[in-house]
């Protein structure tokens, strides 16, 4: 079976053996989890960059006070 | 300094659209971390483009072709390394592509070969040191004769996979859609000096964060040359081969596959660690080869910059601005030096005024993309965030420090410049010139290096100078390479297998 035959089958990691498909279903549901929860957390990670910047330039503002 | 020498032109009539000429080039000092700030602000929205919706648990046939030349000290570890993969292991084999190694290359891999038969395949070259891509055709023209192969990942000898990697990376090609795909290269020494410390912290900027940004703009600069893993398809869209025209063969596919209609993506949390240079000759030569192959690059796709079209993105705005901010950054460091020190004879207060506005510029820039790049990858962070700080060099730091808190420097240098000291005056002649003039003291470091101070003396250039402004230096070196028509030379980087695992 190549990838495009594979792609187009009901299940995408099939090909495989049964017992080893169902493992690897499960890894790859893991790894998606994990993922995704990584690339939601690039959020605060990125407000709490931008909260530095802005306490930089209060800081400035405060300074000249 | 003469007093006469501060000029106070009041730039009116004609001379007007000069002074907003030479104001527009003190800002393009500042247009490269501004347009950086840009892509890392996007990186927020790329849970939306992560491209995990359209993945699947798929497992392609894959083969793995390493080129290899005298690379005995680390080819063992990464066999060793790719057998050991969480991958279906009837569905991987490793074809490392001998390039006339002098070394115990071909005794390693056949040593491997005949351990793992069918798993591991040595091909060897009887003339080699044509370079990378050549290697890699030697492989690919085999590989492609054999239907067995679905997919086909690209690396370096030296690169270590972490277990997941490989399946993090496949699980994108259960989209027809993408051609290929790579992965987050890290910086691995074991025991890594100031060098691998910067670049650790450079390949979160250029890597983690910049590919997650061009994942979300929809068009990608380079599939990293140690992780590219393609589709059998797009290599035949391609033309089953990859270009030896250039030195930088690995940015060549990459736009060949996004021109060939095909998605690029790179997965952040698929990772590989490489093994980066511990000095600056061994960087200088590294990203010398890297900085030409941009010029080849810039030239030989100039019909596609800022030109739209409906197959790829590479002719989107936002792309372009972003690879000619790269591409053009130390001749814009040069231009908004060169305007203020204009500026400072032909009118000093205004000059004084625009110094201030670039460099706060430059401190939020600075402080977003440095605080953002540290969260995106802690645990290199924890490593290098002295590096990071550095990355601009101690005196950038000094000017960002005063332009932002003066009263802390009000003891050094007078508030009224006009009547201030002229040792005062001198000092902020300098600082003008450092916006260029850091790459020339960047450059310096190099050439010390080998000099019997150059142990203790380089890093202190570095780390004054700034590691940005020497790969600035670098870039710069390669457009005078490229002007006299410098002969291409495959420079390998030297490995000596110090990744840590």
């Amino acid at each position: 079976m190549n990838i495009s035959e594979a792609q187009e089958s009901g299940s995408p990691s099939s090909g495989l053996p049964s017992s080893d498909r169902q493992s690897r279903e499960a890894e790859f549901a893991e790894d998606l989890k994990s993922s995704r929860h990584f690339e939601a957390s690039l959020v605060w990670r990125e407000s709490l960059a931008i909260a530095l910047v802005v306490a930089l330039i209060v800081m400035r503002q405060l300074w000249f006070i | 300094m003469h007093p006469a020498l501060i000029g106070s032109l009041a730039f009116a009539g004609w001379t007007r659209p000069l002074f907003w000429f030479l104001v527009g080039l003190v800002f393009l000092g500042a247009m490269p971390l501004v347009v950086a700030s840009v892509q890392f602000v996007v990186i927020g929205r790329h849970y939306r483009h992560d491209h995990y919706d359209a993945a699947g648990p798929f497992f392609p046939r894959i083969a793995v072709l390493i080129p290899a030349w005298n690379e005995g000290a680390v080819i063992g570890a990464s066999i060793d390394r790719l057998l050991s993969l969480e991958y279906p292991a009837d569905r991987l084999r490793i074809y490392v592509v001998d390039d006339a190694s002098t070394d115990e290359t071909p005794q390693v891999v056949l040593g491997r070969a005949a351990a793992h038969p069918g798993r591991v395949v040595h091909l060897r070259r009887d003339k080699g040191g044509e370079g990378k891509a050549h290697t890699l055709n030697h492989g690919l023209a085999l590989i492609l004769d054999d239907d067995w192969m679905e997919a086909l990942l690209i690396m370096d000898a030296d690169v270590i996979y972490a277990p997941d990697s490989l399946r993090k990376m496949s699980r994108h090609l259960y989209d027809p859609k993408v051609g290929a795909v790579t992965a987050y290269i890290k910086e691995g020494s074991a025991e890594g000096n100031y060098m691998t410390r910067f670049i650790a912290y450079e390949y979160i900027t250029a890597q983690a964060a910049s590919r997650r940004s061009q994942n979300v703009f929809g068009a990608l600069a380079c599939l990293a040359g140690g992780a590219q893993l393609h589709s059998r398809s797009n290599l035949e869209a391609i033309g089953g081969r990859i270009d030896t025209s250039s030195l930088a063969e690995d940015t060549f596919t990459t736009f060949n596959t996004q021109l060939a209609g095909n998605r690029v993506v790179f997965d952040g949390n698929a990772t590989v660690l490489a093994e980066e240079p511990g000095n600056i000759g061994g960087l200088w030569k590294q990203r010398l080869r890297w900085a030409r192959g941009n010029v080849h690059v810039t030239k030989h796709f100039k019909h596609i910059w800022f030109r739209h079209s409906r197959t790829h993105r590479l002719g989107s705005v936002a792309f372009g601005i972003s690879w000619f901010c790269l591409f053009l950054l130390p001749i814009f460091m040069i231009l908004s030096s060169t305007a203020l020190v204009i500026l400072f004879f032909a009118n000093f207060p205004a000059s004084w005024r625009l110094f201030h506005r670039l460099w706060i510029v430059n401190a939020v820039s600075f402080t977003f993309l440095t605080s953002f790049a540290l969260l995106i990858d802690t645990g290199t962070a924890r490593r290098v965030w002295r590096e990071a700080l550095f990355f601009p060099g101690a005196v950038s730091l000094l000017i960002i420090g005063y332009t932002c808190f003066p009263r802390l420097f009000s003891h050094v240098i007078h508030q009224d410049l006009h009547v201030g000291h002229p040792e005062a005056r001198v000092a902020i002649l300098i600082a003008y010139m450092w916006v260029a003039g850091c790459m020339l003291v960047a450059y310096a470091a190099k050439c010390v290096e080998n000099t019997r101070a150059g142990r203790v003396l380089s890093p202190v250039l570095v780390y004054l100078a700034g590691f940005g402004p020497l790969l600035c230096s670098v870039t710069l070196a390669s457009y005078f390479y490229e002007l006299r028509g410098a002969e291409m030379k495959w420079d390998k980087t030297e490995k000596s297998g110090k990744i840590a695992v």
